[in-house]
């Protein structure tokens, strides 16, 4: 069950390149934050693939600061350039989020491993089972992962949805508004996990989490579509 | 904004839209209930 995470790696790491792609041809800090959102993404699930085959407590580490304490955050970041340009709300709180992050980066390597992690790792189990009794969390380590899921899901999965609402509201470019849709939708799948892993159902980790990077890299293509040209309707008398 | 944006009123993706970013932001605050609740230890982790 937990090699969905290759494909989830495989599939990461191209919609990392088509969003840095996008920010080369059309730049804005949105795309750039996004980029190294999805390259955070696609490196903790990378972890997940090294951690299938064998135990590695640098792994260990980099998938829990990467997937559990920084993506969220660093993908909704971009979504807050996207929608707050004024007054230099999203840079300072870019500058907020590069100093919690460095803080999270200390914490995680400072981190003490269980000293018989090597020796109790379970390959054939996926790792959002067993990181709690192999690696020492303190509280504020903790308090650290709540803080930057929860600011990274509202702003990602709101800020997806207040964009369609936006399109809606104005009855145009469909493509955007279902692409939104999708963007929210997949965002919410890895989040919703976090509620599975705590009632011991691990696996559902890795599959949400390739499902969500599906379902957003196909709302990221269907939104940066040029939408062809759509009849309008004969009700409304043009 | 150009006629050729426009969505056609009848559009299926006009009706389905509200529905589901009200499906999604229902469990975007039942995510933070739980949360809070989490945090303020009514539910065991």
């Amino acid at each position: 069950m937990h090699y969905v995470s290759i494909l989830s790696t495989i599939v990461t790491f191209f919609f990392m390149v088509a969003v840095f792609n996008r920010y080369r041809q059309k730049k804005g800090n949105h795309q750039l934050f996004w980029g190294i959102g999805l390259f955070l993404y696609a490196a903790s699930t990378f972890c997940e693939v090294i951690l299938t085959f064998t135990y590695s407590g640098l792994a260990l580490k980099f998938w829990y600061l990467n997937g559990a304490m920084l993506t969220a955050a660093w993908l909704g970041q971009g979504t807050v350039f996207l929608l707050a340009r004024r007054g230099g709300v999203a840079k300072t709180l870019a500058g907020i989020l590069g100093i919690v992050s460095i803080a999270a980066l200390i914490l995680i390597a400072w981190a003490p491993l269980s000293p018989t992690a090597a020796a109790t790792f379970d390959v054939s189990k996926v790792a959002s089972l067993q990181y709690k009794s192999l690696m020492y969390r303190s509280g504020f380590t903790i308090f650290l992962t709540i803080l930057l899921n929860t600011y990274g899901t509202f702003t990602l999965v709101g800020g997806a949805l207040y964009s369609a609402y936006l399109f809606w509201r104005k009855r145009v470019l469909v493509n955007r508004m279902l692409g939104n849709i999708l963007i929210a939708g997949g965002a919410m799948l890895p989040a919703i996990a976090g509620t599975f892993v705590k009632a011991g159902l691990g696996d559902w980790l890795y599959i949400s989490e390739c499902l969500g990077a599906i379902l957003m890299y196909w709302g990221f293509s269907l939104a940066t579509t040029t939408q062809p040209v759509e009849e309008l309707a004969t009700a409304t008398g043009r | 904004m150009p006629d050729s944006k426009r969505v056609n009123p009848q559009n299926w993706a006009i009706r389905i839209v509200p529905w589901l970013i009200g499906l999604i932001a229902l469990v975007l605050l039942v995510m933070l209930v739980v949360l809070v609740l989490s945090i303020l230890g009514i539910t065991p982790e």
